[in-house]
């Protein structure tokens, strides 16, 4: 950037006052920053005092760097917003950890994250949780790998409400069931609470917290669950496939979004949940397992309007008048009851990835499914090279006439498939406007054929009767390019299908 | 500059560093700090401000009308216009921000200081001193012994553009 120009020429870093260059460098993550002190005094003066400080204590020349910056910003007062330390366990840093959180407190951080590594051998027996808490500037408190189970209730640590903190994370935490309380009795302003991977724990219970807006749970055994808080509008709930969710969520009827993973559920729980919380606006249910047909209910919801299936087994039945947006990705077809049809969706996915070998029934359940879903607007089907496509049976004049319409259909091939009515079939299933196609030359050969036969002749079948006209797009040699080198093999194409 | 009033909008002139004006209603003014407290405890009706470019000013009023008129069904809209503001040459984003910085409208500095170090974030120390045409004030002694102590500064996959 050279400036031809007569006047005098002003550097743009004398256009930066020093105040704006310490707040730019604010928005650098502390490590980058300190790469940038080298520009010139202004920024070195900058970063000695940068408002976010993140240490990754991981060997022993660091441990005493650490302690002199620390002593500098306590020495002189220098304001501390975000303090992000993780250190390893050893002997030298341990004495010295407690010292500088404590420095962090003293000079106001307003986000403070510890971590402990000791790859799982010990977690951090933290002495002064409940001081950290009643700090007057703290919002937002994350904890990793830290040990409360050897602290004392009894001595009359809770002494007064620590209304200042906002967010709570406590991560491979190890506490008891009387320290949860406790904890929660200390902090009842939080508005968002994360408890992930725990240790000692009998049962997860949150209630009494006034201003809660958000719960993410991730639980390693079988705890139950039970909130009250009629202000919760976030809840994700993570646990074990194995293991039946025990999830009460009674009291929470403002809840909006939820997020269940990885859990067994009872039978009815969705449709009893759906019934109770009337606002609920989004549901996402990811690897849930129930048993047998019918258990999968999403019944009667007025209010919602975003689903997503992901890898769920067991029959969905949905009945939602005002859903705007469906989301399904598994191994097999969802069957889809719908109770009452939902109205054109906003947004509609489906994606599916083939395990077991495919026959003509797997192609009248899909177009099936598509019809009874009413629109969709992306199908992507991913079909391995293991597995094998058996159409002899497959009879294209049978079963429903009209053919669901798609708006993209992504299809990928891994391999060369030896079966003639594929492409047929697929075509058969739906009439997408757009078709990509994933896949070796050979195939993208057997599509651009058949397309062009089904365009020109006039007699075929009544299904490829009705293609009009088709357009090809091929991919740039950008694009062929960035893909890796062990699918050089493979090709994109773009097909515009317009039907009559 | 006379004060004057249309029904219950106050009208303020705001004049630029060119001497251009810009009348606008006393509403808009008073997510800035500094506008604000002139405003209000000396009711002035004009204010000056030679050392802000007339085009710098033209973009700062279009982001206040449209800060005025965020709502939550437009925030998305408002996401993209932010995206697009500071959207510009680094001279012109940096004359924005220390007017703004002057103007004291805060949320609006945080969000161009952040698009400043986006500017600058990942590239190598000699891009940033080109971008920014820094000149080092350090001795070379200074400089060598920093780059022996912090040999990390200096390595890594840094990107060497200056766009």
């Amino acid at each position: 950037m050279i400036v031809a120009s007569s006047k005098p020429q002003t550097t743009l870093a004398d256009m930066l006052p020093d105040c704006l260059i310490h707040t730019v460098l604010s928005h650098i993550g502390y490590k980058e920053a300190a790469r940038l002190t080298i520009l010139s005094k202004s920024w070195l003066q900058a970063w000695l005092t940068h408002p976010n400080l993140e240490f990754s204590v991981y060997n022993f020349k660091l441990i005493k760097e650490v302690d002199e910056i620390l002593d500098r910003y306590r020495d002189k007062k220098i304001p501390i917003e975000k303090f992000n330390l993780s250190t390893f366990g050893s002997d030298e840093v341990v004495p010295l950890i407690d010292k500088w959180l404590r420095i962090a407190l003293q000079n106001g951080v307003n986000h403070l994250e510890f971590g402990y590594v000791d790859f799982g051998r010990t977690l951090y027996p933290l002495p002064h949780v409940f001081t950290i808490l009643s700090a007057k500037s703290l919002r937002k408190l994350v904890l990793k790998d830290c040990d409360l189970m050897q602290l004392s209730l009894s001595s009359g640590y809770v002494t007064n409400y620590c209304d200042s903190l906002r967010e709570l994370c406590l991560l491979g935490v190890c506490l008891n069931d009387n320290m949860l309380q406790t904890l929660v009795a200390t902090c009842p302003m939080i508005v968002s609470f994360t408890i992930k991977h725990c240790i000692g724990l009998k049962k997860i219970e949150l209630r009494n917290l006034q201003k809660i807006k958000m719960v993410s749970i991730h639980i390693d055994e079988k705890q139950p669950i039970e909130i009250q808080a009629p202000t919760l509008e976030h809840l994700v709930c993570c646990g074990l496939a194995e293991k039946t969710l025990m999830l009460d969520i009674g009291a929470c009827q403002n809840l909006k979004s939820l997020k269940l993973s990885s859990v067994r559920i009872s039978d009815g729980f969705l449709a009893q949940l759906t019934s109770r919380c009337q606002f609920l606006e989004s549901l996402m249910l990811d690897n849930i397992v129930s048993k047998g047909l019918e258990k999968f209910k999403v019944c009667e919801s007025q209010s919602l309007k975003n689903l997503e299936i992901r890898c769920c087994s067991g029959t969905t039945v949905i009945d939602a008048p005002n859903l705007e947006s469906l989301d399904c990705v598994g191994n097999e077809i969802p069957v889809l009851k719908t109770a009452k049809t939902f109205g054109p969706l906003k947004h509609s996915r489906l994606e599916l990835y083939s395990r077991e070998n495919i026959s003509d029934l797997w192609f009248r359940k899909l177009r099936k499914f598509l019809f009874n879903s009413n629109s969709w607007s992306h199908v992507t089907l991913h079909f391995p090279s293991c597995i094998k496509i058996d159409l002899e049976n497959w009879d294209p004049c049978r079963g429903i006439f009209a053919i669901p319409q798609v708006d993209v259909l992504n299809v990928h091939l891994i391999g060369s498939l030896k079966c003639p009515s594929f492409a047929d079939a697929l075509l058969w299933s739906c009439h997408p406007r757009k078709l990509n196609l994933f896949s070796t030359k050979q195939m993208i050969t057997y599509f651009n054929n058949l397309l062009m036969y089904m365009k020109n002749s006039s007699h075929s079948n009544p299904w490829q009767y009705q293609l009009k006209d088709l357009r090809v797009h091929k991919f740039d040699l950008e694009d062929l390019r960035r893909q890796p080198v062990e699918h050089n093999e493979r090709r994109r194409i773009r097909f515009s299908l317009y039907w009559r | 500059m006379a004060s004057s009033t249309t029904g219950e909008k106050k009208i303020l002139t705001l004049k630029g560093g060119d001497n251009e004006e810009f009348i606008l209603e006393e509403s808009l003014v008073l997510q800035s700090e500094l506008l604000k407290n002139m405003v209000k405890e000396e009711r002035v009706s004009s204010i000056p401000l030679p050392s802000i470019k007339s085009k710098t000013l033209v973009k700062i009023i279009e982001y206040l009308k449209k800060h005025a008129e965020l709502t939550p069904s437009n925030k998305e809209e408002f996401k993209n216009f932010e995206k697009e503001f500071v959207n510009v040459v680094l001279e012109e984003l940096l004359d924005i921000t220390v007017a703004v910085n002057y103007l004291k409208i805060n949320g609006l500095l945080e969000f161009c200081c952040q698009a400043v170090a986006d500017r600058i974030k990942d590239k190598s120390v000699e891009a940033v001193r080109k971008i920014f045409r820094i000149e080092s004030d350090f001795t070379p002694e200074e400089e060598s012994e920093f780059r022996k102590e912090t040999p990390e500064a200096f390595e890594g996959d840094l990107d060497d553009t200056t766009n």
